[in-house]
């Protein structure tokens, strides 16, 4: 799988050359490959990083970089870039490189100018996830074996043999069944009316022996109906168990994914493949599987039966059935790519759409309605041109088609014709009855050449739905646990060992942080945004593993502790909470259904939510979330406040929980927080460093490492980081109110 | 002089005249990619707002072109070999300015269509490439634009 993607669509090896790695000796640390050369030639020159040189391997050749005196610097073009080494301000190398090697270049550029060795993955693999992420990202978080997609689809059915069973019958039975009528009107006609036309049998006899046929027929149907509702029924309830099971593993699934997973896909991405992808399964194993085998055993027994009645008038029938249901396949590839077009011309309909109706507002105060409708208009007239073209195709091609299968009819009649008027000793003789059976069973051609035809189409469409869905199915956890877990009850105290992490392996995002927070501190985290310090929270949740180093909580290893159990007694509010389409209530006991209306109360008062609850109408069983009561940012946060509350969790986060808010909800969450530090370990992140008034420490953060800590008061003494950035919104404030001022004269 | 550019086509800006690493970018790179050009330096801070290059001597001309020719470049595809479907992602195999290139784009990434009537397909990676009339390949597009 990995060579393919390297070999077809990103076009290079997908590791350095065996050659280099001997040459250099050394332990190779990370790697990339330059591809371009200055004058934008295709080339191949590795770059190769140890832990003292920068290797150049080009050619079966290597020079030799020491890292001492270097420096680096970089160029950014629309599709071409370089990166050089310096010495003593000089250009010593230029390395030119497409878009595609940009991410490892820019981990090239880090690693160089930081000189920071201490890579936790291999070369190898930093290598190919630098160049497949962009792949993966779009096809597959994992790779899944695409030619055991249908196979794996197939190991669904098997707890369900039963339905499968009696559904297979039904189909074959009822295909079997429905070559009975043709064959009886035959009988009819040579056994009944013939000898009776030619003076050879009475017709009480005829009647009596044609009503026995009769009978037999009415039966014949009874019975097809039979099988065909026990293939319907069957079928339809094993496609829909199939779906059932496969969207059930695949949300528990879901669940048990790390948060990466969530950043790597959409969200839409993921709710289409839980939904509309199972649906598709369903209609494939209840319909399409058996549709196909169906049209697969008629067709045969068809040939089968048309030949054995008369040779020379089967093989007129049977012979061009592949030419049809080629052409057939050919228009099928040929629509798909119509039906491209059409949605390509739709997505711009309805891009119009979706961006005029929200943006009314807009649109009205500037007075461009006839803009908007002349836009409107030019997309509309463009989509149905294409659905003209789409109409124009199928329209023309299946008549044409049944022109053709008529063609063959005729053919039948013309070389039957003689050979029913000829004398009935001839060898080439055929009887009416024979032939007006080979006519019915002509007529049932048609139906399943389409099927077949179209079995391709189907069958790429149901393989692609399931490849999506076992794409979850395969992605693992990537966090370790250990065998042992203990269920602990914290006392709220958090300690950073050494604390080094990195989301992809390279760039550390934490650099060495160490920390010790007793339990009911409350800690002040201050820094400039990507600083690091929403992943000091996210790493005491247990989201992601750090890369060396350590946490403990109480003295114990976070991954010796059960995480489920540590994050209930964890509360995080975050800048923009999420709140769950349901009443106020079921959002705010969310996480503890157990919880008294009194407790509930109680979160809400400290939180400063109970008031504006009180004020809808249904008070706490007022809706909210999309098609309800919405609730303004200040709001939503004061009842995530709650909710984290309610828990009374021993370490309560705050990610900027207040960065989003005017100045008086500000206040009144203030409020809410004074109340709640009593007996909790507090972790605040806050953009406004007046929140942090109450907090025991603030530490300054400033690129993955802690560069300042004390009181407010130490902090402002130090004239560092700290008192910058203080003297900064001091600044900001003034000039705000300096702009006021002016608007007001 | 107020600019030069060194081998690996790093631009100087001299002002005062003292040379500074800068970047010079266009604002309007799709609509109009011959006027407005920011002069930004390592900061990203705003130097100098250049209205038109004809503003500029000569020699000055000469090495913005230069960098500008280097900065702005995009692939231009001359023909088409051949376009494939896969899950989720549509692949490339195409002729362009430089060579033949692979390259491939999300199944529901359209190409944007310029004012000039030209298509600019953008690939997972980020590169651009344009299609303004094809040698070859044409029935492939088709579809797409
Ligand atoms: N899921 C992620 N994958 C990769 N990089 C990430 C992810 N989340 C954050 N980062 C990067 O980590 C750095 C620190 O981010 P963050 O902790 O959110 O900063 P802060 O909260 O201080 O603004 C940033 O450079 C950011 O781009
Ligand atoms: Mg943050």
């Amino acid at each position: 799988m990995k060579t393919k993607y390297f070999k077809k669509y990103l076009v290079q090896k997908d590791k350095i050359p065996e050659e280099y790695r001997e040459k250099i000796k050394e332990e190779i640390i990370f790697y990339c490959l330059s591809d371009y050369d200055s004058e934008f030639q295709a080339i191949e020159k590795w770059i190769a990083v140890t832990s003292s040189s920068v290797f150049i391997c080009e050619n079966s050749s290597l020079v030799k970089i020491e890292f001492d005196e270097m420096s680096v610097r970089e160029v950014k073009g629309r599709s071409f870039s370089n990166i050089s080494i310096l010495k003593n301000e000089k250009v010593v190398h230029t390395f030119w490189y497409g878009q595609k090697q940009a991410t490892l270049f820019s981990q090239l550029k880090y690693i160089l100018e930081e000189k920071n060795l201490d890579i936790s993955k291999s070369a190898e693999e930093i290598y190919q996830m630098g160049l497949l992420k962009p792949l993966l990202k779009k096809q597959a978080s994992v790779e899944v074996d695409k030619n055991k997609v249908v196979k794996r689809l197939l190991g669904y059915l098997k707890p369900y043999r039963k339905e499968l069973f009696f559904g297979g019958l039904g189909a074959l039975g009822a295909t079997l069944v429905s070559l009975l009528p043709a064959y009886l009107s035959g009988k009819v006609v040579d056994d009944i009316i013939k000898p009776f036309q030619d003076g050879k049998m009475k017709a009480e006899d005829g009647m009596s022996l044609g009503l026995l046929i009769i009978g037999t027929l009415a039966f014949t149907y009874a019975i097809r109906e039979f099988f065909i509702w026990l293939r319907l029924k069957k079928m339809s309830i094993l496609g829909e168990k199939v779906a059932r099971d496969l969207r059930r593993d695949l949300f528990n699934h879901i669940q048990k994914l790390d948060m990466d997973f969530f950043a790597n896909n959409q969200t839409g991405s993921i709710i289409s493949r839980v939904s509309s992808d199972t649906d598709r399964i369903w209609d494939f194993v209840a319909f399409g599987v058996i549709e196909v085998s169906i049209a697969l055993i008629t067709l045969f027994s068809l040939s089968t039966v048309l030949i054995s009645l008369d040779l020379q008038l089967g093989l007129i029938m049977t012979l061009p059935t592949p030419l049809l249901i080629y052409a057939i396949y050919r228009h099928g590839e040929k629509m798909k790519l119509m039906f491209l077009k059409c949605w390509r011309k739709w997505a711009d309909l309805t891009a119009v759409l979706s961006d005029a109706i929200p943006g009314m507002q807009v649109v009205k105060s500037f007075n461009q309605e006839s803009r908007e409708v002349k836009r409107f208009g030019e997309k509309n007239e463009a989509a149905v041109e294409e659905f003209y073209s789409v109409h124009e195709s199928w329209t023309k091609f299946w008549p044409v088609l049944f022109l053709f299968v008529q063609a063959m009819m005729i053919s039948v009649w013309f070389f039957a014709m003689p050979r029913l008027l000829i004398d009935s000793s001839s060898a080439t003789f055929i009887t009416a009855g024979t032939f007006i059976s080979f006519l019915l069973y002509m007529n049932m051609f048609a139906q399943p050449i389409e099927i077949i035809g179209q079995m391709a189409r189907m069958l790429n469409r149901a393989s692609s739905s399931a490849y999506r869905i076992f794409e979850i199915l395969d992605t693992k956890p990537s966090l370790e646990t250990s065998e042992v877990k203990v269920e602990k009850t914290l006392q709220g105290e958090i300690e950073f060992k050494d604390v080094i992490f990195s989301y992809d392996g390279v760039r550390n995002v934490l650099k060495g942080i160490n920390l010790n927070i007793k339990p009911g501190e409350m800690i002040g985290l201050v820094g400039p945004s990507g600083s690091g310090k929403s992943t000091i929270t996210k790493l005491i949740n247990r989201f992601y593993d750090v890369t060396s180093g350590s946490i403990d909580l109480d003295g114990v290893s976070i991954k010796e502790i059960d995480a489920g159990f540590m994050r209930r007694q964890i509360g995080i509010v975050h800048q923009d909470p999420y709140l769950f389409h349901g009443s106020i209530l079921d959002n705010i006991r969310y996480g503890n259904e157990d919880a008294t209306f009194f407790e509930i109360i109680k979160a809400c008062k400290i939180a400063n939510a109970h008031e504006f609850i009180m004020g809808f109408a249904n008070s706490y069983d007022t809706i909210v979330g999309e098609r309800g009561q919405t609730l303004s940012g200040g709001e939503r946060q004061r009842v995530s406040i709650a909710r984290a509350i309610l828990n009374n969790p021993k370490i309560l986060i705050f990610d900027e929980a207040t960065s989003a808010v005017d100045t008086e909800t500000e206040r009144k969450i203030q409020d809410a927080l004074d109340k709640l530090i009593e007996g909790r370990t507090v972790i605040a992140i806050a953009h406004r460093l007046s929140t942090l008034r109450k907090a025991n420490r603030i530490l300054v953060v400033k690129k993955g490492q802690i560069v300042e800590q004390g009181s407010h008061s130490d902090l402002m003494q130090m004239s560092g980081e700290y008192k910058k950035l203080q003297d900064m919104q001091t600044q900001m404030h003034e000039i705000m109110h300096g702009s006021q001022t002016k608007e007001e004269v | 002089m107020k600019f030069k550019l060194e081998s690996d086509k790093k631009l100087f800006y001299s002002k005062d005249n003292e040379w500074q690493e800068v970047e010079l970018k266009s604002c309007f790179p799709l609509t109009d990619k011959n006027s407005f050009f920011s002069v930004l330096d390592k900061e990203a801070k705003e130097i100098e707002l250049i209205e038109s290059l004809s503003h500029l001597n000569v020699s000055d001309r000469f090495v913005v072109d230069e960098y500008l020719n280097f900065r702005g470049f995009n692939f231009e595809i001359l023909g088409v070999y051949k376009i494939e479907e896969d899950f989720g992602l549509r692949h490339f195999e195409v002729k362009t300015q430089v060579g033949d290139k692979a390259f491939q784009t999300a199944l529901d990434a359209w190409p944007m269509k310029t004012k000039s009537g030209e298509y600019i397909f953008s690939d997972i990676h980020g590169d651009q490439f344009i299609v303004n009339t094809l040698d070859f390949g044409e029935k492939y597009m088709k579809a797409l634009i």
